[in-house]
């Protein structure tokens, strides 16, 4: 808190036009959508486009296309339920599991963490044929559980990991004055490791989110069913087979971001919460 | 691991079902209130000009047959065929299948379609059909109800080719000489449009070249003949035409471009009619359709329905009624008229239709002349994706780089030669 | 030096007897806590892993993936697979998409986590906006990036035009020699901001006083980087690339919508190629010969993947 009420050295006005430079390039892309789903297509689509909006002809029709002739509310819904859950479920999973790996390091342990790394080698789309055997014989087509299982399988071997990378970090020093006090390991687990490891559930936890957000084979094979379709597939259905609707894909690409950008919103105090840790290791 | 028998699979899919089971209550069978529910997902449910059609039809099967209800879908046309894929693949295929043709006789081919010989017989289709309804032979036997065959038309914009000084090209000289006037005019526009990045549609446009000059990949004995001259010269004069095309662009953006006016000319099926007429006045009063330049009228087949095989009898019995209901005169009609483009049935062109889409005594004409760029041989019917691919990779060098002609068809035959050895 | 911790302060308590039992209770809870892991991938990959892999071993024409065992089992698949002089390219494919996206996406990913841990008016705002390529689908990157890499009309022609690095069109996507890099380009776009927020992380946990302690002892910033900075990040890089790494040698997302492994095979990668060969031409027993293929290289490579990555993982 105290930084922003110190003066600003010139070098800080320096990082900042420094960041903007750099988010200019980076961001470009998605002013290219943003221009897309504001401007005709036919304007754009020329030896010498214009960079910015004219104008004349730039409009917000395409939002309200969309908003009114697709069920895009409906979309985000589904994506949303299935982020969610997959999201909240794979973080307590992986928080046993990368603690585990992290404390215990027998041969055995590292050959299971391997493995699971290893389950993530096949590539999804040889998978996805049994994976649709599995739910279609459980009845769990058009089902929402079936994405998020299958999501929380997919996404568990990388923030299993990631969760360990976080733990690592965390001196056992902590645990084992915790331990010597009367802890048993799972609440010293719960009171003492998991408010150290805040940044690291909250990239974890923002990790699973996207993984799960942007998921499309397993989201289009498992729920083909109009009413279950997340964004993803709601995005993949703008591209017809004679025309793609590009100011309507971009729009409701657009609209698609916003929920995970409110994420990294509030990601922002946890990762800042992250210096205190570091303070308490020091 | 390959040790694990029968039995322990089934353990594993048991037990991995049984936890899901327990997680989450199971689905009901395909019946509600005693309704029979027929799945029906297609990439046709949500488009302006095709859907109509199958509304209208849907509603009029659930008026005959009140004890069944028809559940049709949208599946992103991008996706369909490789949901479609992994749904027979697990044993698990909808009950009213819809394919675009190009697939079907690979599904046929895999045991997936049941033969509908039997249920053909009792009705006219076989003498009222396009000959193209042959494409859904495979083995001797009828896989499918064709519900779109076409020729192939010349699109263009009439006004681009006045302001280049060329008239409407009739032979494949003119239209390589039209497609380069327009190019060289001032100005962001092309002579023709093609699909210019590697992409299935490499291989109907190709295709379409070498049939108009009465050329094929193979004969129906299964001899590839991608090195005769014919094809030699189709290669040749797609090459030339392609170069004033726009580079890199995928089929969806060349009619993109066609609609804006920035394209001249174009070959495709009458379906790209009533996306033309999404195009904006001062555009749309400019673009025409005709004959396409060649001597022979190239033609392909859009799409079909099918029986799953493998389905219960009363399943199946309903989806053929369904099928049935659509080869009707009535229906014909009404899907000539409704979709702007010549349904199978011989006479489907009313008055009515006529003068709603004028067109459409062009695409009639077309569609009975037309010669399908489907291959002939049985091998490669069956393996058409990886025919197609082998086009398309043809095609791409023959667009992106400077192959001498003879060395790009000498690999095609190769290729063509190689497909389906593994089986 | 973490690693038994539990061992350790246990043998200065008890007698021997007891430490066993303690150290099986440590073993038990160690994998109880793995278990839900475990649970959850094996439910759901076990099963298909061994559809594919049982796959591999059929031939003739495969159709129903339920009932395998009607087709007879042979080696066919993996001697059509591995005598497929094609194989070699799709494997250096695959490793130059992998390390063409990885590299590129560290790097940025990377700089921007130091520029991010500065302080600096605004900052609040930087951070977020920095990690929004991750907030978009993998479905409309492809879709927007084929629009931008339009080889007529697109935008990143226009531009290169205008900053005078190119003078004509590129077909990014249909020249063999270009379309490598116009896949690899969207997937580092979309790939770095995990650097990014790993190792802000990371970098938010070094204690400042550290840095003091250098400035004292006279580091300038190369040396403070160095020696304070990059030991703190070299773990959590390390496990970043390894993940990013797997997920990327495997992806398909990019590829395929955007050139679907052409113009002639040049963008076909070990994924690409397992799908077309299921998807396309139908040939499952050969797609699942390839996937195990991938799987078991996909594993050498990452065992080898050199000793500072495996250190940074333990």
């Amino acid at each position: 808190m105290s930084t922003l009420t110190r003066k600003r050295t010139p070098q800080q006005w320096g990082l900042l036009a420094i960041s903007i430079a750099v988010l200019t390039v980076l961001l470009f892309p998605v002013y290219w959508m943003v221009m897309t789903s504001v401007v005709p297509s036919r304007e754009l689509l020329t030896s010498s486009p214009p960079l910015v909006p004219p104008a004349d002809s730039a409009s917000f029709d395409a939002y309200g296309e969309v908003l009114e002739s697709r069920p895009i509310g409906l979309w985000l819904w589904n994506s949303t339920l299935v982020t969610l859950g997959t999201a909240l479920i794979s973080i307590v999973i992986s928080t046993l599991g990368g603690y585990s790996l992290s404390r215990f390091r027998t041969k055995a342990q590292q050959a299971m963490g391997f493995t699971l790394l290893f389950s993530r080698m096949l590539p999804g789309t040889l998978l996805i044929i049994p994976v649709f055997v599995i739910f279609a014989s459980a009845g769990m087509i058009n089902n929402l559980w079936s994405v998020i299982l299958v999501n929380v399988a997919a996404t568990v071997p990388f923030t299993t990991w990631l969760m360990k990378g976080f733990v690592d970090g965390i001196p056992s020093e902590i645990e084992e004055a915790a331990m010597i006090d009367g802890c048993g390991r799972l609440r010293t687990l719960w009171q003492v490791i998991v408010p150290l490891l805040r940044p690291g559930l909250a990239t974890t936890f923002t990790y699973a989110c996207i993984l799960a957000w942007g998921d499309f084979l397993f989201a289009r094979t498992l729920m083909p069913n109009p009413s279950d379709w997340t964004i993803t597939v709601g995005i993949a259905s703008f591209i017809g087979e004679f025309s793609v609707d590009w100011s309507g894909l971009m729009a409701a690409g657009i609209m698609s971001m916003v929920p995970m950008l409110i994420l990294f919103v509030f990601l922002e105090p946890f990762l800042v919460k992250g210096m205190a840790s570091g303070s308490v290791k020091g | 691991m390959i040790a694990l028998h029968r039995k322990s699979r089934r353990v594993l899919a048991t037990a991995a079902t049984a936890v899901l089971l327990a997680a989450a209550s199971a689905c009901g069978p395909s019946t509600e209130d005693g309704k029979l529910v027929l799945e029906f997902p297609s990439w046709q449910a949500d488009d302006e000009s095709f859907s109509p059609f199958w509304h209208e039809l849907i509603d009029a099967y659930e008026d005959e047959h009140p004890d069944v209800e028809i559940d049709f879908y949208q599946v992103p046309f991008d996706s369909f065929v490789a949901q479609q894929t992994t749904r027979f693949a697990a044993g698990d295929p909808p009950d009213i299948v819809h394919l675009p043709s190009s697939n079907a006789v690979e599904f046929a081919a895999r045991g997936w379609l049941a033969p509908i010989d039997d249920r053909l017989a009792g009705t006219d289709v076989l003498e009222e059909w396009t000959p193209l309804q042959e494409q859904m032979k495979w083995d001797g036997r009828y896989y499918g109800l064709l519900l779109l065959g076409y020729g192939y038309a010349l699109f263009y914009n009439e006004q681009l080719l006045a302001d280049a000084g060329v008239p409407v090209p009739e032979t494949p000289e003119q239209l390589l000489t039209a497609a380069r006037a327009v190019s060289e005019q001032q100005g962001d526009s092309f002579g023709f449009g093609a699909t210019t990045v590697q992409n299935p549609d490499n291989y109907t446009e190709l295709t379409s070249f070498l049939v108009g000059n009465g050329g094929s990949w193979s004969e129906p004995d299964g001899r590839i003949t991608a090195e005769s001259a014919d094809a030699r010269t189709a290669l040749e004069q797609y090459r030339q035409v392609l170069a004033t095309a726009p580079a890199g662009i995928q089929s969806q953006q060349r009619n993109e471009l066609f609609l804006n006016g920035q394209i001249a000319m174009l070959i495709d099926g009458p379906f790209l009619l009533s996306e033309v007429d999404s195009a904006a006045p001062e555009v749309r009063e400019h673009l025409k359709v005709t004959a396409p330049p060649f001597e022979v009228v190239p033609g392909g087949v859009s799409n079909s329905l099918h029986l799953a095989a493998g389905s219960e009898p009363e399943v199946a019995d309903a989806v053929w009624e369904f099928v049935e209901l659509a080869s009707q005169p009535r229906w014909q009609e009404r899907y000539t008229q409704l979709t702007g483009v010549p349904a199978p049935r011989e006479g489907s062109v009313t008055e009515q239709a006529l003068s709603e889409t004028p067109e459409l005594e062009l695409f009639a004409r077309l569609a009975d002349e037309a010669v399908d760029i489907f291959p002939e041989s049985p091998q490669l019917r069956r393996n058409y994706g990886r025919v197609g691919d082998a086009v398309a990779s043809a095609a791409i060098r023959l667009l992106a780089t400077d192959q001498p002609v003879e060395r790009v068809a000498q690999s095609l035959q190769r290729d063509l030669e190689g497909v389906g050895d593994d089986d | 030096m973490t690693t038994d911790v539990g061992l350790t302060d246990v043998r200065t308590q008890g007698p021997p007897k007891r430490r066993r039992t303690r150290a099986q209770r440590d073993r038990l809870f160690a994998y109880g806590m793995l278990t839900p892991t475990l649970a959850a991938v094996g439910l759901l990959m076990a099963y298909p892993i061994y559809i594919a892999i049982n796959l591999s071993f059929r031939g003739g024409e495969i159709a129903d993936l339920q009932n395998l065992g009607q087709y007879p089992l042979t080696l066919g698949n993996y001697v059509d697979v591995i005598t497929d002089p094609k194989l070699l390219g799709d494997i250096w494919r695959s490793i130059v998409y992998t390390v063409g996206v990885v590299v590129p996406a560290f790097a940025i990913g990377l700089g921007l986590a130091l520029l991010l841990n500065k302080t600096f008016p605004g900052k609040r705002i930087v951070r977020p906006l920095a990690l929004l390529p991750w907030a978009v689908p993998g479905v409309a990157v492809a879709a927007a990036f084929s629009w931008m890499l339009d080889g007529s009309f697109g935008v990143i022609n226009y531009l290169l035009r205008s900053v005078g690095l190119i003078d004509a069109n590129v077909a990014w996507l249909a020249n063999a020699d270009t379309a490598m890099t116009a896949v690899i380009i969207p997937t580092v776009w979309k790939f770095y901001p995990f650097f990014t927020l790993v190792l802000v992380a990371a970098l938010q946990a070094i204690p400042s006083d550290q840095y003091e302690a250098a400035r004292i002892d006279g580091a300038g910033p190369w040396q403070q980087f160095r020696y304070v900075t990059w030991p703190a990040l070299r773990a959590p890089s390390a496990l970043a690339i390894v993940i990013t790494g797997v997920g990327v040698f495997r992806e398909f997302d990019f590829i395929f919508p955007l050139t679907g492994g052409g113009p002639d095979d040049a963008t076909t990668t070990l994924a690409v190629r397992i799908y077309n060969e299921a998807f396309e031409y139908f040939t499952f027993g050969a797609s699942a010969a390839i996937g195990v293929v991938t799987m078991v290289i996909a594993g050498a490579l990452l065992l080898a993947a050199g000793r500072s990555v495996r250190e940074g993982m333990n």
